[in-house]
């Protein structure tokens, strides 16, 4: 019996090395993202037209969809480069799915919370919308 | 017989729809249960079943379509077990697990878009040995698609282990566990788009390594739990820190509790508390409900950030294996905003014959102040799991 059980003791440990060992490897978790959380923002240069622009737009998608877009790593988005690489397109705002995504347009972001404000939505479809096409490309 | 020919005509119907999720659940307190541990392996619940919870779930729970007429409830207990009958190894106990979802999103709207997701598939084994089981081994390898959006660059495995764990109870009421496994923490319900587990990171996939000691009396249940985070994460993001929960017994059928987690890591720490209450009311109904609050720092920032959430859910057992759910929520994102976002949902939760569960919800979500054309919006969730 005791010898039975040993045995069983020792497979099911050995099991269970195979299984953390087989689990190795980054899995995906609600905290994948934290790491973007509080990017440094300090090096966008906002003096200029365009960077101030960028940096409107920057601060309203750093609070309404980051804190969620954490698997997307949005939060460390601090290019544009890295926004028109697919969610903006330069110079169109209204395809743009950025913001054809919002409920402002009848989409269904963000969620778990109201449209964006009147003011909050012209501020990213300005930033977008005067967005130099060539410049950004330029700049990938 | 009436009943059992709608339950064999939905089973077949809904064969042709799709899938998501949920298992023995906090609910079942109606059913006497007010102890997951009467169930599962785990003291809290989730994971494995024991062999007394398969036979609860096939007997008591499940309703019998496709079984004899005149087999027996005990009889089909007895066929509970892993592929319909007693495993040939006295102390092993395997079992594979089926989670679907079809999610329909903004119903009727522009931005409408439904999509499958095999939310889960993992087998399990449990290696259990000495007097009463008091010595168990649990090892589990799942499959779990990664969320759309994340980046390639990632690496993220779809393949991972949910749980695996050593557990010994010193006694009928004093347990240690220790590995990886789910966090301590408010209502396990199997809700995973509730707020409750969502604005508290305590999702399908948020299980942490870490010791769990449980310690159970007549009246009084409570679970501390210790935790690293999840070793196969990169250091810094793990969640570090400690969960406790306590449930205390009103009366047979009527349980309060109270639960507080403190956590942080490289990127942010996290405190949270909740308060909760599961009641039975007769056989096979129940309301449950769960309030708490999360506060959140960034560390590189120092912002702070906190957040309220409201769980109900009531249950309204129509005949075996057959129930009627209502689900209300409130989510207040930002405490300093006036924003708030209610969920209100039915839906039919149906256990038509053992292994196999089907659930249906619909629900409306209200964004308030209302300020554009798509504040409201309609989802629909179906939901399957089976198991062997």
């Amino acid at each position: 019996m005791r010898k039975r059980n040993k045995l069983g003791i020792l497979c099911s440990l050995m099991f269970l090395m195979s299984v953390t060992l087989y689990s190795c490897g980054q899995d995906y978790n609600s905290n994948s993202g934290d790491s973007n959380l509080g990017q440094d923002t300090s090096k966008i240069d906002c003096t200029t037209e365009s960077g101030a622009r960028f940096c409107a737009a920057l601060t309203i998608l750093q609070a309404e969809c980051s804190s969620c877009h954490t698997h997307s790593i949005w939060g460390s988005y601090v290019t544009e480069a890295q926004w028109t690489k697919k969610l903006v397109k330069p110079g169109d705002a209204d395809t743009s799915s950025l913001i054809t995504k919002l409920k402002n347009v009848g989409g269904n972001m963000p969620q778990d919370a109201g449209a964006l404000s009147d003011d909050d939505f012209q501020t990213l479809r300005t930033w977008i919308n005067e967005m130099p096409t060539m410049n950004v490309r330029a700049k990938r | 017989m009436k009943f059992n020919f709608v339950f064999a005509l939905f089973f077949v119907f809904s064969g042709f729809f799709a899938s998501q999720n949920a298992q023995a659940y906090p609910n079942f307190i109606s059913h006497g249960y007010g102890s997951c541990m009467s169930c599962h392996y785990n003291p809290f619940g989730n994971g494995p079943l024991t062999d007394y919870g398969r036979a609860v779930g096939a007997t008591a729970i499940a309703n019998r379509v496709g079984w004899p007429k005149k087999m027996k409830d005990d009889e089909i207990g007895e066929k509970s077990g892993f592929l319909f009958g007693e495993f040939p190894v006295s102390w092993l106990r395997p079992s594979i697990d089926y989670r679907g979802l079809y999610l329909d999103r903004s119903m009727g709207k522009a931005a409408n878009e439904d999509e499958i997701i095999h939310m889960d598939l993992n087998g399990t084994l449990v290696a259990k040995f000495m007097d009463r089981d008091k010595l168990i081994v649990v090892g589990q390898i799942a499959y779990s698609p990664l969320p759309r959006g994340v980046p390639e660059e990632l690496k993220l495995d779809e393949y991972r282990s949910r749980e695996h764990y050593v557990g010994y109870r010193f006694s009928k009421e004093i347990g240690l566990y220790a590995g990886l496994m789910d966090k301590v923490f408010g209502l396990r319900v199997p809700d995973h788009i509730a707020f409750s587990r969502t604005i508290t990171g305590l999702g399908q996939n948020d299980q942490t390594h870490g010791i769990l000691m449980h310690y159970m009396a007549q009246t009084f249940e409570v679970g501390v739990q210790p935790f690293m985070g999840n070793f196969v994460q990169d250091s810094k993001l793990r969640q570090k820190g400690l969960t406790t929960m306590g449930e205390y017994a009103v009366s047979e059928k009527i349980r309060v509790g109270g639960s507080l987690l403190f956590s942080t890591s490289e990127y942010l720490s996290q405190n949270m508390f909740s308060a909760h209450t599961r009641m039975g009311l007769g056989l096979g109904n129940s309301i449950m409900a769960e309030a708490g609050q999360v506060n959140r720092t960034v560390e590189a920032t120092s912002a702070e950030t906190s957040s309220r959430y409201l769980f109900t859910q009531t249950h309204f057992e129509m005949t075996r294996g057959l129930f009627a759910l209502l689900t209300y929520e409130i989510l207040q994102a930002n405490v300093d905003s006036d924003a708030k976002t209610y969920r209100i949902g039915p839906g039919l939760q149906i256990f038509p014959t053992q292994r196999v569960e089907w659930r249906a919800d619909l629900y409306h979500t209200i964004n308030s102040p209302e300020s554009g054309p798509s504040n409201r919006s309609f989802d629909m969730a179906v939901q399957l799991h089976l198991w062997l």
